[in-house]
C-alpha cells in the first residue's frame, strides 16, 4: 500500500506540496524533526503522527491543546483511515490523504540507522510544488509556437494600442529606439514569458540604478530596441567611480565569461580603463541613461507601472511595462530632510578631504564614515565641528572613537553633543539640542554621515517579498529574474550575485528574457566542463539534481547554476575516505548517486568496542546529504565519511551552503532538522528512532547573541541546551563574585541538571561567548526519557561530574581562563601565544613571518594583551589570525577567495583576492591588513647574511602611487605558512615559532590549552 | 608553559647530554691517552680533540645563518639554540683538554682566551635571558611602547593649549619638554635608563620654581599644565627603563658576535701557524 498526504489549504507557502506516508510512523506537526513538518504557528510542534498496522493506516493524534479533524469530526485518540479523508490541523491547515495498492513499495531504511536523515527522503515525492515543477524543465525552449530568438533586427513600427501616460516621461527622449511616435512605445499590453516574445517596440522598460548589472541590461536594451531608460541616483557606475585613482577592478571568477553577445567590454584593468569601457559602451549603444535621478516609489503591475521619480527638473512619473531593478545592496543614504537641505553645500559624502582647506566644515553623524571625515578634514588644516545625536561613539570602531576622543579633548575638533540638524541657512547650520536649545554655527560645507537605509524597506512597499526575517536575507526571484510581482525583475548584488561579470551577464540575460527569447546562460561552458566526467549534458544533469536531491529542489535555476558553478562534481570510487573525523573543512556534500557511511569513532582507535562502532555508523544514499555539521558549527568533522559504493557527489563550499540557508527557507528547515537528528544518534546512540523523534520534534533552536544570557543561576530550569554553533560560557557565583568556571563549545550539552535534578533550581548561569545557537529539549520529555534510558542517565551524570570538576578547577586556573576569554581567545582554534618570561623581543617571529610572506608581516608582537598568570609565566596574545571557528571573514567575500582547510587554517587566495576589504572589516580582532604584497621572493639567504638590515614592510606602509598600476592591495592575514614545505616530521609548520629563539612563541589548540594551564598551575 | 619551559629544556635537556657526553668521552681520551712525549695539543689525542673543537665552534657560527633561514623545515631555532648553549659553554672545559693546559703568550693561547669572552658573554646573554623579559612585561604593564610614545605626543598637545594663553614663562618650559626630551642615544643614555638633562624634568622643575601669581582660569591652565608635564615625565621613565631593558638584551651581543668572528679568524691562524711551522 502507499499512502499520499497533500496539502490543500491553510500553508499557502506549501499549497499542493505531497508526501509519502513511509512504513513506519510517520510524524506531522510544526517540529523541526517532523516527518511532515507544517510551518503554521497554529500547529503543535508533534501534532499527529501516521502508523501502519498491517495493511490499516492509523491516524494517532499527539497535540494536547490543538484539535485533529478527519472529514470534520475531531477525533481525542486515533481513527483508521481508508483513504481520502481530509485531514484539518488545528483550524486552518487542511491536508488530503490518498491511499493506493503500491507498485513498488517505497524503501525506507532510514531508521535502521541511528542518524538517517529520514527527513530529506520524505519530502515531496511526487507532485512537487510550484518551484519545482517550475525548475523541472529549466532552461528549455519556450512553448511551441515560439521562435528561439527574436529577430535581431528590431521592428519600430508604432503600435496601435493606445498609449497612457501620466507625466513626460524621460523614456520618450530614446532616439536609438524610436520613430517619430515617441508616445507609442508604452504600453499597456502586459507581456508574459509564457506568451509568444513580445516585439521589442511594445516593451518599454525602465533599468533603476546604473551598476555593471543595469549598464548591461541599459546597452542590451539599447542594440534590441527596446524603448528603456537606465535610472541612476548618482552617476553611472558610482561605485567605481568612487574608488581612489588608479585603483585595480579584479574580474571575477576568472573562469566565467561574460555573454557573448553583450557589447560592453570588461576585464581585470584599472578603474579609469573600466569607467571608460563602460561610458563608451553606453554611448555606443546609445542607452537612455537618466543620471542624478531618484526613485520614489513604484506602483501598478506588469505592463503598466508608474514610477515615480525625481530628477533634477524636479519629480515626475513615468510609466513602463517592465522593471528591472539593478539597485544593489547599498542603499540610500539619510538625508537631513530639514530646511534648507537642498543648498549646495551640504552634502553627504566626501570624496576627498585634501580637495578641502581652511574651510569650516561640520561633520554630522559619529560612525566610523563621519568620524574618519572629521579627522581627515581637520588634518588638511580645516576648521571642524563634529555633531553627535546622542554622547557617546559606540556605534564607531575602538580605533575611531578613541581617535575623534583625543582630537576633541586636544580642542582640534569642535563637538556638538545630543544635537541634531534643524535648519540650514545661507552660510550656517542651527542646531537643536535635547534640551530645546538653538546652536547656530557658521560653516562653509556641511557633511551628513547618517548611514543608509538598507534597500529591503523600499523593495517591501513596493511589495517584493523576502524569505525570511534575516536581515540578510535575499529576495527570490524566478530563473528568469522576476520577482514575486510579475513584471519586476531584479539582478545582480541585489540578489545576491556581487561580483561584477555575473551582474553584466544577468543584465543581459535579464532584457533576453523580457522579450521572450532563449539565452544561454553565460556559465555553461564552465558547467558542461564540471558535468563532463559524469556525462550528459548540463540542462540533464541539473535536472537529474533536482529530481533527486530534495533539499536542491526548491531552488530556481538560477540559484541551482550558480551552487554548481561554485560546487564541485566529484566521482568517488567506494571504499574511499571523503573526510575524516576532526578535519577542519567544512563542505557539505549532496549525493547524486550512490552511497556512504558516516561513522561516529575513530575508526583507527583500537579500544572502541565493535558494538559501539557499530552503533554510531549510519548510512546515506542516493538524494541524501551530509556535512551539515560543519555546515552549521564551524566545527571540526565529527564523523568520518566513506563510500560504499561509485558516488557521483556535489561538493559546495560553505559560504555557498550559508547564502542558499538563507535565501531558501525550505534549505534552512531540512538541514536543521538533521542536524537535531544526527546531534542526538551521536550524543545519545542508545535512544530508539522514535525516543529521538519524540525529542527531536519537541526540541527548538534558540539564538543568544554574544553576551546574551542562555540561563541563569536561580532559575527554574527549561531543559537541556545542546550548543549547534558559537560557545557558550558557564559562570557561577562565589562568596557573591560571579567567575567563570568553563567555555563550552559546539557540540556540547549544557544545563544536565536541569534533568538530573528537576526541582533544583539552575545552579550557573550560562551565557553566550559569541553568537550562538542552542536547541532546546524541554524538560519534561528528558525527564521521561531520562527514565526510560539508563545509557541517558549515565551520560548526563558523567558531564554533571565534569561541570563538578571544572568548578574545582577554578580555584587554581580561573585567571588565565577569564584573560584568555576576554583578550579574545574565546572562538580561537589556534592560538598563537608568547610566554613573555622568555620572549627576548629580538622580532625574529615577525621577520620569519615577513620573509616568508612576501615581505609582509601578518603577525604583530608587541601588541595584544599580556596576562601574569599565578604560576609566573606571563602570557602575551600577539595579533595574529586564531582561525576562528566561525570566521566572520569569511561572511562575505566576493569572490570566495578566503577558504579553510581541513587542519583548520583560514586562507586568503590571493590570486582570487578581489581587495574589496569586507574580510578586513568583518574580522573583530584587527589581524587582516589590506598590503600590496611583495611577488618578489626577495633576496636570497646569502644576501640576507651580508645585508641583514632589509626593512620589515608593515602590512599598511606601502602606499598606492597614484594612477599606478601595480598598486592593488589585498587582504592579508596568516596562512599558518601553507606554502612552505612540511616538516620532514609532517608536523604542522608555523614559521614564526620555528624562528623563535628562545621557544617562547607557541601555537595551540585553546580546547588542550586549558588542561594544560591547569596543569602547570595545579 | 607549554612544552619545555626554556629553550635550555629543550627535547629533554637533549644538548646538555650531548655536550656532557661528548666532553666526558674527550676527557677519558685525554686521561687514558699517555703518548710518548707527554700529553699535548700536537698529539693525535691532541689533533683529535682540536678538530672536534673547531668543528663545534664552526657549527655555532652557523647559528647566524640558520637563523636567517626563515623558510627552513628543519629543527625549531629554540633546539638550535638549546645545542648552541650547552655545546659552546662544554668548549670552555674542552679547549684546555686538546691543549693538555698548555698556554703561553702566543696566538694559540689568544684564539683560546678570545673564545673565552665569546663563552661568558654568552653565559651573560643567557643569563640576561631569563632575568630581563619579565621586568619588560612589568615595565611595559600593557601598554605598548607606540602607544606610550603615541599618548606622549597627545600630552605634547594639550601642553601647547594648556600653555596659550599664559605668561611666556610657561610657553618656554613647554617648549623645553618638547623640544628638550630625548629618548635613547649613546649605548650608555640607553642603559642608564634615565637622562640627567631630559627637558621634561627641567620643565617640570621650573614649572615648580614659579613664582608668577596666577588667578582663575588662568591658575586652573597652570595647575593642568604640571599635572601633564608630571604625567609625561612618568611615562617617559616608563619608556626609558623599557629602552634600557630592552638593550640589556641585546647589549651582550655587541661583545658576543665580533669577538665569535675574531675567536674564528684566531683559531683559522692557530691551525695554519701549527701545520706550516710543525
Amino acid at each position: 500500500m502507499r499512502a499520499t498526504l497533500t496539502i490543500m489549504g491553510g500553508l499557502p507557502d506549501q499549497a499542493g506540496q505531497s508526501f509519502d506516508v513511509g512504513p513506519e510512523t510517520t510524524t506531522l506537526g510544526r517540529g523541526l524533526a517532523c516527518d511532515i513538518q507544517l510551518a503554521d504557528q497554529s500547529i503543535s510542534r508533534l501534532h499527529a503522527e501516521l502508523v501502519w498496522e498491517g495493511e490499516t493506516l492509523v491516524l494517532v493524534h499527539k497535540s494536547q491543546v490543538n484539535r485533529t479533524l478527519v472529514n470534520g469530526v475531531q477525533i481525542t485518540d486515533r481513527l483508521e483511515l481508508a483513504g481520502g479523508e481530509e485531514i484539518q490541523l488545528a483550524d486552518r491547515v487542511v491536508l488530503r490523504l490518498r491511499i493506493e495498492a503500491a507498485e513498488d513499495a517505497p524503501s525506507e531504511t532510514g531508521d535502521a540507522t541511528p542518524a538517517s536523515v529520514d527527513e530529506t527522503r520524505v519530502g515531496r515525492v511526487d507532485d512537487p510544488p510550484e518551484p519545482v515543477a517550475a525548475a523541472a524543465e529549466p532552461v528549455e525552449a519556450p512553448p511551441e509556437p515560439v521562435p528561439p530568438s527574436p529577430s535581431p533586427s528590431p521592428s519600430p513600427e508604432p503600435e496601435t494600442v493606445a498609449p497612457v501616460r501620466a507625466a513626460p516621461a524621460p523614456m520618450a527622449t530614446i532616439e536609438a529606439a524610436e520613430g517619430p511616435e515617441v508616445t507609442s512605445a508604452f504600453i499597456m499590453r502586459p507581456v508574459s514569458v509564457d506568451e509568444p516574445p513580445p516585439d521589442p517596440s511594445s516593451v518599454s522598460l525602465a533599468i533603476i540604478g546604473a551598476g555593471p548589472a543595469g549598464i548591461a541590461a541599459g546597452v542590451r536594451a539599447a542594440e534590441r530596441g527596446v524603448n528603456h531608460a537606465l535610472y541612476e541616483r548618482s552617476v553611472l557606475a558610482d561605485t567605481i567611480v568612487k574608488y581612489q585613482k588608479g585603483k585595480f577592478v579584479m574580474a571575477e571568477p576568472p573562469q566565467l565569461p561574460l555573454q557573448s553577445d553583450l557589447k560592453m567590454i570588461f576585464e581585470e584593468a584599472v578603474r579609469e580603463q573600466v569607467l571608460k569601457w563602460w561610458e563608451t559602451a553606453v554611448r555606443d549603444a546609445g542607452t537612455n541613461l537618466v543620471e542624478a535621478t531618484e526613485i520614489l516609489a513604484i506602483e501598478g503591475e506588469k505592463g503598466a507601472f508608474r514610477i515615480s521619480v525625481r530628477g533634477p527638473n524636479g519629480a515626475e512619473t513615468v510609466e513602463a511595462t517592465h522593471i528591472v531593478l539593478s539597485i544593489g545592496v547599498q542603499g540610500d543614504l539619510r538625508k537631513f530632510g530639514v530646511p534648507g537641505d537642498d543648498q549646495p553645500w551640504v552634502t553627504y559624502q566626501l570624496d576627498d578631504p585634501k580637495a578641502y582647506e581652511d574651510k569650516r566644515v561640520i561633520v554630522v553623524g559619529v560612525g566610523d564614515a563621519g568620524i574618519e571625515n572629521a579627522i581627515a578634514l581637520a588634518e588638511n588644516g580645516n576648521e571642524v565641528t563634529i555633531v553627535n545625536r546622542r554622547d557617546e561613539f559606540d556605534r564607531a570602531k575602538p580605533m575611531n572613537k578613541a581617535a575623534i576622543e583625543a582630537k576633541i579633548k586636544s580642542g582640534e575638533i569642535a563637538y556638538l553633543t545630543n544635537a541634531s540638524a534643524d535648519r540650514f541657512e545661507s552660510d550656517t547650520a542651527v542646531f537643536k539640542t535635547k534640551d530645546g536649545e538653538e546652536v547656530t554655527v557658521p560653516c562653509d560645507l556641511v557633511i551628513g554621515r547618517l548611514g543608509a537605509t538598507p534597500p529591503r524597506a523600499f523593495l517591501e512597499t513596493t511589495g517584493i517579498s523576502f524569505p525570511s526575517n534575516d536581515k540578510e536575507a535575499i529576495p527570490d526571484v524566478s530563473d528568469k529574474y522576476e520577482s514575486n510581482i510579475p513584471g519586476i525583475y531584479m539582478v545582480g548584488a541585489l540578489v545576491g550575485y556581487p561580483l561584477i561579470k555575473n551582474c553584466m551577464n544577468q543584465g543581459f540575460e535579464v532584457v533576453e528574457h523580457i522579450l521572450g527569447a532563449d539565452v544561454k546562460p553565460a556559465d555553461e561552458p564552465v558547467l558542461a566542463q564540471k558535468f563532463r566526467e559524469v556525462g550528459g549534458s548540463v540542462s540533464e544533469n541539473l535536472d537529474r539534481i533536482q529530481n533527486t536531491i530534495p533539499t536542491l529542489a526548491p531552488l530556481t535555476s538560477v540559484q541551482l547554476r550558480q551552487l554548481i558553478f561554485e560546487s564541485k562534481i566529484r566521482i568517488v570510487p567506494p571504499g574511499t575516505v571523503v573526510y575524516q573525523r576532526a578535519d577542519f573543512d567544512n563542505t557539505f556534500f549532496s549525493i547524486i548517486e550512490g552511497d556512504v557511511e558516516l561513522a561516529w569513532v575513530d575508526n583507527s582507535d583500537p579500544t572502541i568496542p565493535e558494538e559501539l562502532r557499530a552503533e554510531r555508523k549510519a548510512t546515506r544514499g542516493t538524494g541524501q546529504f551530509f556535512g551539515e555539521d560543519g555546515l552549521i558549527s564551524g566545527r571540526r568533522r565529527g564523523e568520518t565519511v566513506t563510500t560504499t559504493s561509485p558516488c557521483i557527489l556535489i561538493e559546495t563550499p560553505r559560504s555557498s551552503m550559508a547564502k542558499l540557508i538563507r535565501s531558501v527557507e525550505d534549505v534552512k528547515r531540512v538541514i536543521d532538522a538533521a542536524y537535531v537528528n544526527t546531534a542526538l544518534a551521536t550524543l545519545f546512540p542508545s535512544l530508539d528512532a522514535s525516543a529521538r523523534k519524540l525529542l527531536a520534534s519537541r526540541s527548538e533552536t534558540i539564538l543568544h547573541r554574544a553576551g546574551e544570557t542562555i540561563f541563569s543561576e536561580g532559575d527554574d530550569p527549561d531543559g537541556l541546551h545542546l550548543i549547534r554553533r558559537g560557545t557558550a560560557e558557564v559562570y557561577k557565583k562565589h562568596e557573591g563574585v560571579e567567575e567563570q568556571i568553563d567555555s563550552l563549545r559546539a557540540g556540547s550539552t549544557l544545563g544536565e541538571m536541569a534533568v538530573l535534578h528537576p526541582d533544583q533550581a539552575r545552579s550557573a548561569t550560562a551565557r553566550a561567548g559569541v553568537d550562538c545557537e542552542t536547541v532546546l529539549f524541554p524538560k519534561d520529555v528528558m525527564i521521561q526519557l531520562v527514565e526510560q534510558h539508563r545509557e541517558l542517565r549515565e551520560f548526563l551524570e558523567l558531564k554533571e561530574q565534569e561541570f563538578i570538576i571544572a568548578d574545582a578547577r577554578r580555584q587554581h586556573g580561573r585567571g588565565t581562563m577569564m584573560w584568555l576569554q576576554k583578550a579574545g581567545g574565546k572562538e580561537a582554534t589556534d592560538l598563537l601565544i608568547i610566554d613573555e618570561t622568555l620572549c627576548v623581543r629580538c622580532d625574529n617571529c615577525e621577520k620569519a613571518c615577513a620573509e616568508t610572506h612576501g615581505g609582509v608581516s601578518r603577525l604583530n608582537r608587541e601588541a595584544g594583551a599580556t596576562y601574569m598568570t599565578s604560576a609566573g609565566s606571563a602570557l602575551h596574545l600577539p595579533t595574529a589570525c586564531q582561525h576562528c571557528e566561525n570566521p566572520k571573514c569569511m561572511t562575505d567575500c566576493p569572490p570566495d577567495a578566503l577558504n579553510r582547510d581541513p587542519n583548520g587554517e583560514v586562507w586568503i587566495n590571493d590570486e582570487t583576492c578581489i581587495g574589496c576589504g569586507n574580510c578586513e572589516a568583518y574580522c573583530p580582532y584587527d589581524v587582516i591588513k589590506m598590503a600590496k604584497v611583495d611577488d618578489d621572493p626577495g633576496p636570497g639567504l646569502l644576501m640576507r647574511l651580508l645585508f641583514p638590515r632589509r626593512a620589515t614592510k608593515k602590512a599598511d606602509a606601502p602606499k598606492p602611487e597614484e594612477g599606478g598600476a601595480a598598486a592593488i592591495k589585498k587582504a592579508v592575514k596568516c596562512d599558518l605558512c601553507r606554502e612552505l614545505p612540511a616538516k620532514k616530521s609532517g608536523a604542522a609548520r608555523a614559521a614564526c615559532v620555528a624562528s623563535c629563539p628562545t621557544g617562547a612563541i607557541v601555537r595551540i589548540d585553546p580546547g588542550e590549552y586549558v588542561d594544560e594551564i591547569y596543569e602547570r598551575q595545579g | 608553559m607549554i612544552g619545555p619551559r626554556t629553550f635550555l629544556e629543550y627535547q629533554n635537556y637533549r644538548y646538555l647530554k650531548v655536550a656532557l657526553a661528548i666532553f666526558f668521552l674527550s676527557l677519558a681520551a685525554y686521561v687514558f691517552d699517555d703518548p710518548p712525549g707527554g700529553r699535548s695539543g700536537s698529539s693525535w689525542t691532541g689533533y683529535g680533540l682540536g678538530t672536534i673543537a673547531a668543528a663545534i665552534i664552526f657549527w655555532l657560527m652557523w647559528l647566524g645563518v640558520r637563523k636567517r633561514d626563515y623558510a627552513s623545515a628543519g629543527a625549531p631555532l629554540k633546539g638550535w639554540t638549546s645545542a648552541h648553549v650547552y655545546l659552546g659553554t662544554m668548549l670552555i672545559f674542552l679547549v684546555p683538554l686538546h691543549s693538555a693546559f698548555e698556554f703561553g703568550w702566543n696566538v694559540h693561547t689568544l684564539a683560546y682566551v678570545l673564545m673565552l669572552v665569546v663563552c661568558f658573554s654568552g653565559i651573560l646573554g643567557v643569563a640576561f635571558y631569563a632575568l630581563v623579559p619579565t621586568s619588560i612585561t612589568r615595565n611595559r604593564n600593557n601598554i605598548t611602547l607606540d602607544a606610550m610614545l603615541e599618548r606622549i605626543a597627545e600630552i605634547d598637545a594639550e601642553c601647547r593649549m594648556a600653555a596659550d594663553g599664559l605668561p611666556d614663562y610657561y610657553a618656554q618650559a613647554v617648549v623645553t619638554s618638547i623640544d628638550e626630551t630625548r629618548i635613547g642615544g649613546s649605548v650608555r643614555a640607553q642603559l642608564s635608563g634615565h637622562d640627567p638633562d631630559c627637558g621634561t624634568s627641567l620643565a617640570l622643575k621650573s614649572l615648580r620654581m614659579s613664582k608668577i601669581d596666577l588667578a582663575g582660569d588662568a591658575k586652573e591652565q597652570e595647575r593642568k599644565l604640571v599635572e601633564l608635564i608630571a604625567r609625561k615625565e612618568l611615562l617617559l621613565k616608563q619608556i626609558r627603563r623599557d629602552v634600557r631593558f630592552k638593550s640589556l638584551l641585546d647589549l651582550w651581543l655587541i661583545v658576543h658576535v665580533p669577538f665569535a668572528f675574531a675567536t674564528c679568524a684566531a683559531l683559522l691562524v692557530h691551525i695554519f701557524v701549527v701545520f706550516w711551522y710543525h
